[in-house]
């Protein structure tokens, strides 16, 4: 399944990642996330498990995640978090490990790794 | 092959030549043809740059004077004469002389000398360049791969790219891969500077990084890190330690140096802060002057240099000699390489063993026992005690407990238990979140112990211990317990499970490993969201290893792993059901004894033996795994004793000992329970490594 | 799967050292004889890297850089050039046309797989 959103019957909106979530889609997957948490206040990622993440695809997750959180809405994932995901935060040091004041001072449930 | 590119590059100057001549001729008519004038510099430009890479030396520097005349030509600081003619096209001629001439010979330089000093008299007198070495310019880049053995150097690097450098092609990441290369590297993203999304340009990049890296090679050789970067990139490298400075204190700057040190945070605030008398990090991000990033970035820093001191101090100079640092894909290319090796030393035992030849036997036998110790010593290579993760944890332990106003203190046992470095490198973090959840959750507030007739100040126990061919690490608090009745309400909530159904204490707390599971009433900064346990389960399957908890009201919880030695090479069981084989770990296994067809009918069915008057249920495979075909009227039981409990597993043949090299099946498989790799035999088959203690949960969940 | 490298340069020479050099490194080659034909073939070629000369005839490598930068199929690619001289300005204006890296001519086969390690990682 390609890079897409779909509504659900509850109004959340899910977004599935496809096959990669690098540069090449940077503007397509940003403005998919912006228009979803502009439609829904409940939004959720669905990672292919072998999808391919770049530094772009991180700075989406965590812009998205701050919009969220300034309008209130929840941004989170279904399922398990792709391997890709997790080798990034750890090649590029994202992880987090405190809370994030763009995310109301809550732990950040993007780049928390295994912690 | 190069004997092919130097005859091509003979052929293309050769054609370049002639297209040289043919065009100064024309320009010869017109003088004034800006397009001709290119053609010929573009001709000598080809024929020096390609002929520096063949190695005619010679072509290069005389074409080179060439070619900077007619640069100037085409830049309009001189004009086409008829001399300029001339010594062009008795510079080709020259040209051709030179290729003809067989490599690295001497050549006859006068008449190119010639032509030089003719060119250069052209030349107007303001517009000389300067004469340095005409040499052709050699490649800085990459130049001196091997430093001098050196003293190590911390390095404190920032690195803030440019908003464009994803689109023009740069990975930061490889750079970082390089870094690691190069030492020990700690790195830290800064987000704080990706915008929201209404004003995010996906391709643009906003992280920027704090890189701390310990090295013995000089800033050169982190400058050719960052070279294609570092004209547009802010790229900021500092010393901030050494190993020739005296460090009789094993401590590192303060927090709040650190961060006046980066351009952070300005004095005076510092000095402010220092008044109010908290913890100084909390106080910063409190009041908003710094970012808690920043401050976890500085406190990396702080980590990196104190352990890289503490190291050095740790380390006698004198030892320096006796141990010798290796890249670790060196270690890894070192244990794949065994692994081959045993593979291929089991097929020769097989072989020689069938032939039947004494002396071949008595060789296959040799062999055998160089291959083990060889394999023993490959293996040992990589341990490494894991007392070096748990030290780490101490300062974690204090600072978390300080911000929790808890009293809390670590003791740690076993800490020289030596575990293969890669499966230490993966405990970290799941480690890391037990004992947070341990002060977290477990540990009660001061007075709340007091209240409950414990000591105000709680512990944390670590302990490491060998097992077999597995190491058990327990993470024991003295803390409140699980609370059984509400994570049960908790998954009865949640479905996981039924409230009437009658279970164990011991499935009720394994709820906490389901995928967000939490009971905290209140989310705190720390833990409670529901996200960890099952990260921390994930990733202790990853490593083979299986983690158990324990817990009793106001007493404390134990969270016990059990990890495998090395992911690399087990001792094992080979046993086969109809044309498969399947493999067991050794570890596990007790005895073998034979399942009649008359056992069976004595059991009427139930699956029960009697081993010397105990009775042990066995598990049989084939019936398990829905293999087809005629079971032997004997077969096997193979006795494994899993956590204590003894439980048999009936195959039709048992071949014998095996040394598996494990090989993790494909992404396709990951989720297969109770095989928990592969491993290939002698000949080429596939064996598949049953997890023992999976099959036994599963037979008996069912 | 190997990754596939575009070397463009005018000079046959060069792309033969060049092309040996890469295969014998376990990458796929694809060979462009100027930055007209280069432009041409990567409008339906997707490749993994280019490696350019800035010398050449129809279209030059500054202007083959801002073309696939211009371009959708390899927008994105590392794009490492190959200088005849440490020309700072000639660098610069690479790098402003969008170009990841550089090697300067004359330079060694290791030089050459070094350097695109050093951007394909």
């Amino acid at each position: 399944m390609p890079l897409s959103s779909s509504v659900r019957e509850n109004g959340a909106i899910i977004i599935t990642s496809g096959a990669r979530l690098t540069i090449e889609n940077a503007a397509e997957f940003s403005r998919i996330a912006r228009e979803a948490l502009e439609a829904s206040d409940n939004v959720a990622i669905e990672f292919d498990p072998e999808v391919e993440i770049d530094i772009t695809g991180v700075q989406i997750l965590c812009s998205a995640c701050r919009s969220a959180a300034a309008s209130g809405a929840i941004f989170t994932y279904h399922g398990a978090q792709p391997q890709a995901l997790a080798d990034i935060i750890t090649s590029s040091g994202a992880g987090r490990y405190s809370v994030c004041k763009h995310n109301n001072d809550s732990t950040c449930i993007w780049f928390g790794g295994a912690n | 092959m190069m004997e092919e590119a130097i005859a091509t590059y003979r052929e293309e100057a050769g054609e370049l030549l002639a297209e040289l001549e043919t065009s100064l001729l024309e320009l010869e008519e017109t003088p004034d043809d800006n397009e001709l004038i290119n053609r010929v510099f573009r001709a000598m430009h080809t024929i020096k740059g390609s002929g520096a890479m063949f190695g005619f030396d010679e072509i290069a520097s005389f074409t080179h004077e060439v070619e900077t005349v007619f640069d100037m030509v085409r830049n309009g600081k001189m004009a086409v004469t008829k001399r300029l003619l001339d010594l062009a096209l008795k510079s080709r001629d020259h040209i051709i002389y030179l290729l003809s001439c067989p490599l690295g010979e001497e050549v006859d330089r006068r008449d190119g000398n010639e032509i030089i000093a003719g060119l250069r008299h052209l030349v107007p007198q303001a517009e000389m360049p300067e004469q340095g070495p005409s040499e052709v310019p050699v490649n800085c880049l990459l130049t001196a791969l091997v430093d001098e053995p050196a003293d190590e150097y911390t390095w404190r690097i920032r690195f803030r790219p440019a908003a464009n450098i994803l689109m023009c092609g740069t990975n930061p990441l490889i750079l970082f891969n390089e870094l690691r290369g190069l030492g020990n590297v700690h790195i830290v993203a800064q987000l704080d500077e990706i915008p929201p999304l209404d004003s995010l340009v996906g391709e643009n990049c906003y992280i920027y990084w704090d890189i701390i890296l310990t090295t013995t090679r000089g800033e050169d050789a982190i400058k050719d890190v960052f070279i294609f970067v570092e004209d547009d990139c802010y790229v900021k490298i500092e010393l901030i330690d050494k190993s020739g400075l005296i460090d009789k204190e094993q401590g590192y700057k303060k927090l709040g140096d650190i961060l006046v040190e980066r351009g952070d945070l300005s004095p005076v605030e510092m000095q402010k802060i220092i008044m109010l008398q908290k913890r100084f990090g909390e106080l910063l991000v409190e009041q908003g002057i710094v970012s808690s990033e920043k401050v976890h970035s500085a406190l990396v820093e702080q980590e990196h240099v104190k352990s890289v001191r503490k190291d050095r101090s740790e380390t006698p100079s004198v030892e320096v000699a006796a141990s010798v640092r290796v890249p670790v894909e060196r270690l890894y290319q070192l244990t794949n390489l065994v692994g081959e090796i045993v593979t291929v030393q089991s097929h020769l035992s097989q072989v020689s063993l069938a032939g039947g030849d004494a002396t071949f036997i008595a060789i296959s036998e040799e062999v055998e026992r160089l291959t083990n110790e060889l394999r023993d010593t490959a293996l040992n290579i990589c341990m490494l005690p894991i007392g070096s993760t748990f030290s780490k944890f101490r300062r974690f332990v204090r600072d978390l407990s300080s911000e929790l106003g808890k009293e809390v203190e670590m003791e740690t046992f076993g800490a020289d238990t030596e575990l293969d470095k890669t499966v230490i490198e993966k405990l970290n973090d799941p480690l890391l979140h037990i004992i947070r959840n341990s002060i977290d959750h477990g540990i009660e507030m001061p007075e709340v112990r007091m209240a409950a007739g414990k000591s105000s100040r709680g512990t944390v126990f670590l302990r490491a211990e060998h097992s077999g061919d597995s190491v058990l690490v327990s993470i024991r608090d003295d803390g409140a317990g699980l609370n059984r009745d509400l994570i049960l309400a908790k998954a009865v909530e949640r479905g996981l499970l039924s409230a009437t159904a009658d279970v164990s204490d011991k499935e009720i707390y394994a709820q906490i490993f389901t995928p967000g599971f939490s009971t905290a009433e209140k989310i705190t900064s720390i833990s409670g969201r529901g996200v960890g346990m099952d990260v921390v389960k994930r990733s202790i399957d990853s490593l083979r290893g299986t983690i158990s908890v324990n817990s009793v009201r106001c007493v404390g919880t134990t969270i016990t792993l059990k990890i495998p030695l090395t992911l690399a090479i087990i001792d094992s069981l080979l046993v086969k059901i109809g044309n498969d084989h399947f493999v067991l770990p050794l570890a596990e296994v007790e005895e073998c004894i034979e399942l009649t067809r008359e056992d069976i009918k004595k059991s009427h069915g139930r699956n029960l033996a009697n081993v010397r008057g105990a009775i042990i249920p066995y598990i049989p495979l084939r019936q398990l795994f829905n293999i087809t075909g005629q079971c032997p009227d004997v077969e096997q039981i193979v006795i494994a004793n899993i956590h204590g409990t003894k439980v048999g597993f009936v195959v039709d043949q048992v071949v014998g000992e095996h040394q598996a090299v494990i090989k993790s099946l494909g992404k396709m498989y990951r989720d297969v329970k109770g095989v928990s790799g592969a491993t290939m035999l002698g000949d080429g088959t596939v064996a598949l490594i049953l997890d023992m203690s999976f099959l036994l949960l599963a037979v008996e969940g069912s | 799967m190997a990754k596939l490298i575009m070397s463009a340069d005018d000079s046959a020479s060069v792309r033969q050292m060049v092309a040996f050099t890469l295969r014998q490194n376990g990458y796929d080659v694809v060979e462009a004889v100027d930055g007209a034909d280069a432009l041409n073939k990567l409008n339906s070629m997707k490749v993994d890297m280019l490696l350019t000369d800035l010398n050449m005839p129809n279209l030059d490598g500054i202007g083959l850089i801002k073309g696939v930068r211009a371009g959708t199929l390899n927008r994105f690619i590392p794009i490492v050039m190959l200088t005849t001289e440490s020309n700072d300005a000639k660098k610069a204006e690479g790098k402003a046309a969008g170009a990841t890296g550089w090697i300067v001519k004359p330079f060694k086969p290791e030089q050459l797989i070094a350097v695109i390690k050093k951007v394909l990682g």
